[in-house]
């Protein structure tokens, strides 16, 4: 019969708009309220639903790959960082340089540029850390009004700071 | 005396149903097309000699980026080609997730395909949404396991970068009745819409023989009819061990493409509910130094990608550097048939043939 299969997409889509809006007849405080993003992401809700980004966010996985930081050493406060130079080689885009000053324990780093333009976010230097120095973060929104795309030692470990981790690898069931 | 004369025009690079920066020159007689060329490398980063003057590992990042709607499955096969090349095993694990990864791949795929081919044809935004949602689940998996929804940098050589987390298999035990359901929903809506029909059935029609012989794989081959699957051909990993079946249609026109997709979802499912059920514990990778050095030698490994078959060459010399790094692209090599496919019909179709081949313009042009 000529147009049946037309009727059936019709009503496929009336089922989708009825789901996506079924909820919120049903429940009140409406969609927008505290805790909806889970009950909207639910698997068993029929119909789709829309973020309110900025108002609402995900809260990113823990292995969520963003922008590089630095970690300190939870006693002395230092960066845990002995520019040895292993995230430098493993960078497969050369986004790493860094410069370090001391001998054997006593290394320390003394500059870190990270060129946050060019990262593709791969993780291969934290891989490559045996020191638990560097690790990714949840940051996503990095988007910036002037081209400082280049990111210092001082700026990673700002980014570092609100995380307070000092382990790498602890959401990839993989410390060393 | 009447006078005719061909018009030749473009058709891209900038054009919203190329899939990307895909230019088109016809050569129309009124609305029919007499020929077609295609033009592409406007995407081309060089992706294979840069990842000659990388290592190993450093590669896997950029194979993310060759087809990047199915990052995975690069991965996969990248990872296959270097382990045969350095001798390396994999641990049991590793390679239950590799298949997991990769059919849930498959599935993200073939629902993009089949989302955009709608879009193509008009269906403006309502099926690609709808599947939208559903891969947005699976990109959340691998968000999960990987860290990033598209560039996963997950399976490496010698096994994958990471176990997967706890929360990811009883997520995805209970995503796969949905999955089928949303499978099951496209056919119900979708497969008898008569406007759908009246642009796809009979259009694009590939024969078996020449689709042979242009090499053409995946999904445009077996809806041709020839029932050829790396998985069963040439099984690699553990696929020998998953029970599944290879569907083909006869058709062979836009119509069969579209259906042949379906197809395999369905497939690709069975086996996602085998592999979650016998997945077992263990190691989840073979240690591999980072500046691996392969014996002097070369290697050729293939797997069935979403797209079609996906092989990777490489050559050592043994240093910690690829001598060479190849790339067997599936899109581009299917996009060698589309002039065939395209001859005698009208230009709107050449919008829903190029859908329904399903490319995706950074793999062609690498």
């Amino acid at each position: 019969m000529y147009g049946k299969g037309i009727a059936k997409g019709l009503w496929v889509t009336l089922k989708h708009i009825w789901g996506t809006y079924a909820k919120d007849i049903k429940k009140f405080p409406r969609r927008y309220a505290p805790g909806g993003i889970a009950k909207r992401t639910d698997y068993d809700l029929y119909g789709l639903f829309t973020l309110q980004y900025p108002e609402e966010r995900y809260e990113m996985f823990p292995r969520f790959r963003g922008a590089l930081m630095h970690l300190r050493n939870p006693e002395t406060g230092e960066p845990n960082c002995t520019a040895c130079g292993a995230c430098e080689r493993a960078c497969p885009h050369g986004v790493i340089s860094l410069e370090g000053e001391g001998k054997g324990k006593d290394r320390k780093v003394t500059a870190y540029r990270y060129d946050l333009g060019r990262c593709i976010f791969c993780r291969l230097c934290v891989e490559s850390c045996n020191f638990n120095a560097i690790e990714l973060s949840r940051e996503y929104e990095l988007s910036r009004y002037k081209k400082d795309f280049i990111l210092e030692l001082d700026d990673l470990l700002k980014i570092g700071d609100k995380y307070g981790i000092h382990k790498t690898g602890e959401a990839w069931g993989v410390t060393e | 005396m009447l006078k005719t004369e061909t018009i030749t025009i473009n058709m891209g690079p900038q054009h919203p149903s190329t899939h990307g920066v895909f230019r088109m020159v016809l050569t129309l007689n009124g609305e029919t097309i007499v020929d077609l060329k295609p033009m592409f490398g406007y995407l081309h980063r060089g992706l294979e000699k840069t990842s000659e003057s990388r290592t190993y590992l450093q590669a896997v990042p950029f194979t993310d980026r060759l087809d990047y709607i199915c990052s995975m499955s690069n991965n996969f096969a990248y990872a296959v080609a270097v382990e045969k090349l350095a001798g390396i095993e994999v641990p049991l694990r590793a390679e239950y997730i590799r298949v997991i990864m990769a059919e849930l791949t498959r599935l993200v795929n073939h629902m993009l395909a089949v989302g955009f081919l709608f879009n193509d044809l008009g269906a403006w935004y309502t099926p690609v949404v709808y599947a939208f949602r559903e891969r947005e689940r699976i990109l959340d998996l691998f968000e999960m396991a990987s860290g990033s929804r598209m560039m996963c940098n997950y399976i490496r050589p010698g096994g994958v970068a990471a176990d997967l987390p706890a929360e990811f298999l009883p997520q995805l035990r209970k995503m796969i009745p949905h999955l089928e359901n949303f499978v099951r929903e496209i056919r119900f809506y979708l497969s008898d819409n008569e406007i759908f029909k009246a642009r796809a059935v009979g259009v694009g029609f590939l024969p078996a023989d020449m689709a042979v012989a242009y090499s053409i794989t995946g999904p445009v081959l077996r809806a041709s009819g020839v029932k050829y699957d790396v998985r069963k051909a040439e099984p690699y990993s553990i696929y020998d061990q998953f029970e599944f079946d290879v569907p083909t249609q006869v058709a062979g026109d836009v119509y069969a493409r579209y259906l042949q997709r379906l197809d395999e979802m369905d497939e690709s499912l069975k086996i996602l509910r085998q592999a979650v059920e016998r997945i077992p514990d263990g190691e989840y990778a073979t240690k591999v130094p980072s500046r691996l050095r392969p014996p002097k030698g070369e290697a050729y490994a293939r797997i069935e990608a979403p797209k079609g078959e996906l092989g990777f060459y490489l050559v050592s010399d043994g240093s910690p550097n690829p001598y060479r790094w190849r790339n067997r692209p599936p899109s581009l090599i299917n996009l060698s048939a589309l002039r065939e496919m395209c001859l005698g019909h009208k230009v709107a179709d050449v919008v829903t043939i190029l859908g329904s081949i399903d490319i995706t313009l950074a793999d062609v042009d690498r």
